[in-house]
């Protein structure tokens, strides 16, 4: 019995009734993950629990940010935000629940990835990218374990506690966003005005991630992370970047020449490295959008990508892990949601 | 201009703007089904063809009402509250009566509220709202966000139930998030003078009641696409910007009005632009032709469906009480009868208040799985800092 008749009470009951918590699969500092099951369709389900009890100023950004943008959201390729609901004094978020992510694909060495296995995972990544980007919402966090798999090997865009939306004039965004290793050069020089190029950058980023099995740019710091971007793609120039010098957080780096990508990618196709260098190109006016890049000759070429159901699919192969094989579904999630808990420490500039 | 990354977020907006605006001329355009197949074949079929943007958002799939509708679910609202307090207060004297007091301070021949009552209170504290945001310099859709959370919000509530000014206080902190310009919640209390646990009490509620959709569309980005868009046909930029600055007033005046409910964003912005051409005289139908009647099968279409609308709007502007501000003496009154008519069962106070607790701490059998919740809210140590006013 409430002591507040209201109706909006009491759908929040109606929907947390709904939904069940059967068992924690990640923890971090403002989070908590479980995996859960919908009552009335036996759907499995992720449940992310967001403690607003310990926030002094209510709902916090990143939930904020992450429902705002979910609810406006409806793509094959995002994660579809089910429901929401208070209970107590946490926020709890119902999240279609998917099994593994791209990183786990990326860092078995038990799978060999075909070429037209990246290029489905790319035309996947980057549909749902230019549905986010339609709709006028940058992500701000691309990264391989941000993109989860399904069983049915359908990629997801997930994790949106950095997404806002952008393109309006003389909006001020903050340049503390997105991992360091796909962090986009404009927002290390401190860009204060950026648009759909550091999604893309990023994406660049994870696609030259999938060619060579490794991180492509990974700096220690974010000073190393210029030096390290420098060093593979050659300093730019002002003429190659107009406008560089006075972004606000410019400083001179030493001078690498550019060295061809196809040094380096020597088992990609030229469409292949053309679209990466597109996705790479220091000027973010100048770097491919989303909706250019899905019609990249690259996607209209041979190999054909892979079909769905033949995409790799992540299976632990360590024996400890062998043992729980016939969990491996449920298990899938844990590696996601304990590195997802890893970045709660991220500290950010709202202004 | 100082960075080249800047040109990219000033032609978003450009081209944001049109887009908008072209949901007016197809109103009903057909939704492509975005299901992908996994054959590349499919990019070339999805890439292309466009989804009616707007008909995708919360704002277009929860919150569009008839005015029959609204008008119903507030009279609902108001009544179901009338009844509930004179329920309460029956209680209250019951219990009173059982401990041998006098029942003295609770009257039977309430005055409640009318609904147009409630809605000019709304609308007077609605209108405090600006002033607030504009000594932070927030830009005018902040605004336009706190005022459309108000509204939502009391789609379903009453000011019976909860004082508007407590509901606007948190409206307006939670659109500062929702719009990226987090304040803490000292600051933002230093500036209205309240207490920050009114504040953050009612969050949870007002999240709830607007159903966790934080996004709202306005008619100003519209209004700024048209203001583009008729730059092609303008014989004076001086008198154009004019009137680009007369529909902004009006879009200003429109969010106290239920068109927000009604109408899409770009249609009151069009709407707006042509109730301010006329202010200015300036010739509105040299765009309409240029933009919507284009050949006659357009200009039908445009007839027989925009027009309304746009008539429809200016009708709405023209005799909608709410388009004028509520005086101060007027709200005084308006409040001073809320009081006569409080709820006994959320006056702390009363007995029917304790009874309620009791049965609801009795009932409270809901633990949650994890055994992890149960820490002390850190909000209950905040400083009330509020003073009165």
């Amino acid at each position: 019995m409430s002591l507040v008749r209201s109706h909006a009470e009491q759908q929040n009951a109606t929907v947390y009734k709904d939904y069940k918590k059967d068992r924690k699969v990640g923890e971090g500092a403002y989070a908590v993950v479980y995996l859960g099951t919908q009552l009335s369709t036996k759907r499995v389900v992720a449940i992310k629990k967001i403690k607003i009890g310990q926030f002094k100023d209510g709902l916090d950004m990143s939930a904020i940010r992450e429902v705002k943008t979910l609810q406006e959201l409806r793509h094959p390729n995002v994660i579809e935000l089910m429901e929401v609901y208070f209970h107590k004094t946490n926020l709890n978020l119902v999240l279609e629940y998917l099994e593994s992510d791209l990183e786990m694909i990326i860092k078995d060495r038990s799978i060999v990835f075909m070429p037209g296995d990246v290029k489905h995972w790319m035309l996947m990544t980057l549909r749902g990218l230019d549905h986010c980007h339609r709709n006028w919402i940058l992500h701000r966090d691309m990264k391989p374990n941000n993109l989860l798999l399904g069983r049915d090997g359908q990629l997801k865009i997930a994790d949106f506690g950095l997404a806002r939306d952008f393109g309006d004039r003389g909006r001020q965004l903050t340049a503390q966003v997105v991992t360091r290793w796909y962090r986009a050069p404009e927002l290390l020089f401190g860009a204060r005005e950026y648009g759909y190029g550091v999604d893309i950058w990023a994406v660049g980023c994870i696609f030259a991630e999938l060619l060579l099995r490794n991180p492509y740019l990974p700096g220690n710091s974010d000073m190393d992370q210029l030096d390290t971007m420098f060093r593979a793609l050659g300093t730019p120039t002002e003429s190659e970047w107009p406008g560089m010098s006075s972004l606000p957080n410019y400083m001179q780096i030493k001078h690498y020449p550019r060295t061809p990508l196809r040094l380096l990618f020597t088992a990609a196709g030229a469409e292949t490295l053309e679209l990466l260098e597109s996705m790479l190109i220091y000027d973010p006016n100048r770097r491919i959008s989303a909706r250019e890049a899905l019609l990249h000759p690259y996607f209209f070429g041979k190999p054909r990508p892979t079909p769905l159901e033949n995409l790799p699919k992540h299976v632990r192969e360590t024996p400890e892990a062998a043992k729980l094989k016939r969990k491996a579904h449920v298990l899938g999630a844990l590696d996601r949601m304990s590195d997802d808990t890893k970045r709660t420490a991220r500290v950010l500039d709202f202004k | 201009m100082t960075n080249t990354a800047a040109t990219t977020a000033t032609t978003a907006a450009a081209a944001a703007a049109p887009t908008d605006s072209t949901t007016v001329t197809t109103a009903n355009g057909s939704v492509v089904n975005a299901t992908d197949a996994n054959v590349t074949a499919d990019a070339v079929k999805e890439v292309p063809t466009m989804k009616q943007l707007y008909e995708q958002s919360t704002q277009y799939n929860h919150w569009r009402y008839t005015q029959a509708a609204l008008d119903e679910m507030r009279n609902k609202v108001n009544t179901e509250a009338a009844a509930n307090i004179k329920a309460n207060i029956n209680e209250e004297r019951a219990l009173q009566g059982a401990q041998g007091i006098a029942a003295e301070a609770l009257p039977l021949d309430l005055e409640f509220l009318r609904v147009d009552e409630e809605l000019a209170l709304l609308g007077f504290y609605e209108r405090k709202i600006a002033p607030i945001f504009k000594h932070w310099k927030l830009p005018p859709y902040v605004v336009a966000t706190a005022v459309a959370y108000m509204k939502r919000f009391y789609l379903e509530n009453t000011v019976v139930d909860y004082h508007p000014k407590d509901v606007m206080l948190t409206c307006m902190f939670l659109a500062r998030k929702t719009e990226n310009f987090l304040m803490t919640i000292e600051d933002f209390c230093a500036v209205p003078r309240c207490d920050p646990r009114a504040i953050l009490d009612l969050e949870f509620l007002i999240c709830k009641n607007l159903r966790f959709h934080f996004t709202v569309h306005h008619p100003y980005r519209p209004c700024l696409g048209f203001f583009f868009d008729m730059q092609a046909v303008t014989d004076s930029m001086e008198k154009l910007q004019r009137v680009y600055e007369g529909a902004l007033r009006i879009i200003d005046t429109s969010l106290h009005t239920d068109l927000c409910f009604l109408y899409q964003p770009s249609q009151i912005a069009l709407a707006a632009m042509r109730i301010s051409c006329k202010e200015e005289s300036y010739d509105f139908e040299k765009y309409a032709e240029y933009k919507f009647k284009a050949n006659e099968a357009a200009a039908q279409k445009y007839n027989e469906i925009l027009l309304p609308i746009l008539l429809a709007i200016e009708t709405v502007m023209q005799t909608d009480p709410r388009c004028v501000v509520v005086t101060k003496t007027a709200a005084t009154e308006i409040n001073r009868r809320l009081k006569t008519c409080q709820d006994p069962a959320r006056n702390p106070i009363s007995l029917l208040y304790h009874k309620r607790k009791r049965q609801e701490s009795n009932g409270d059998d809901d633990d949650d799985d994890d055994g992890d919740d149960d820490k002390p809210d850190k909000r209950a140590k905040l400083e009330d800092d509020s003073s009165p006013e």
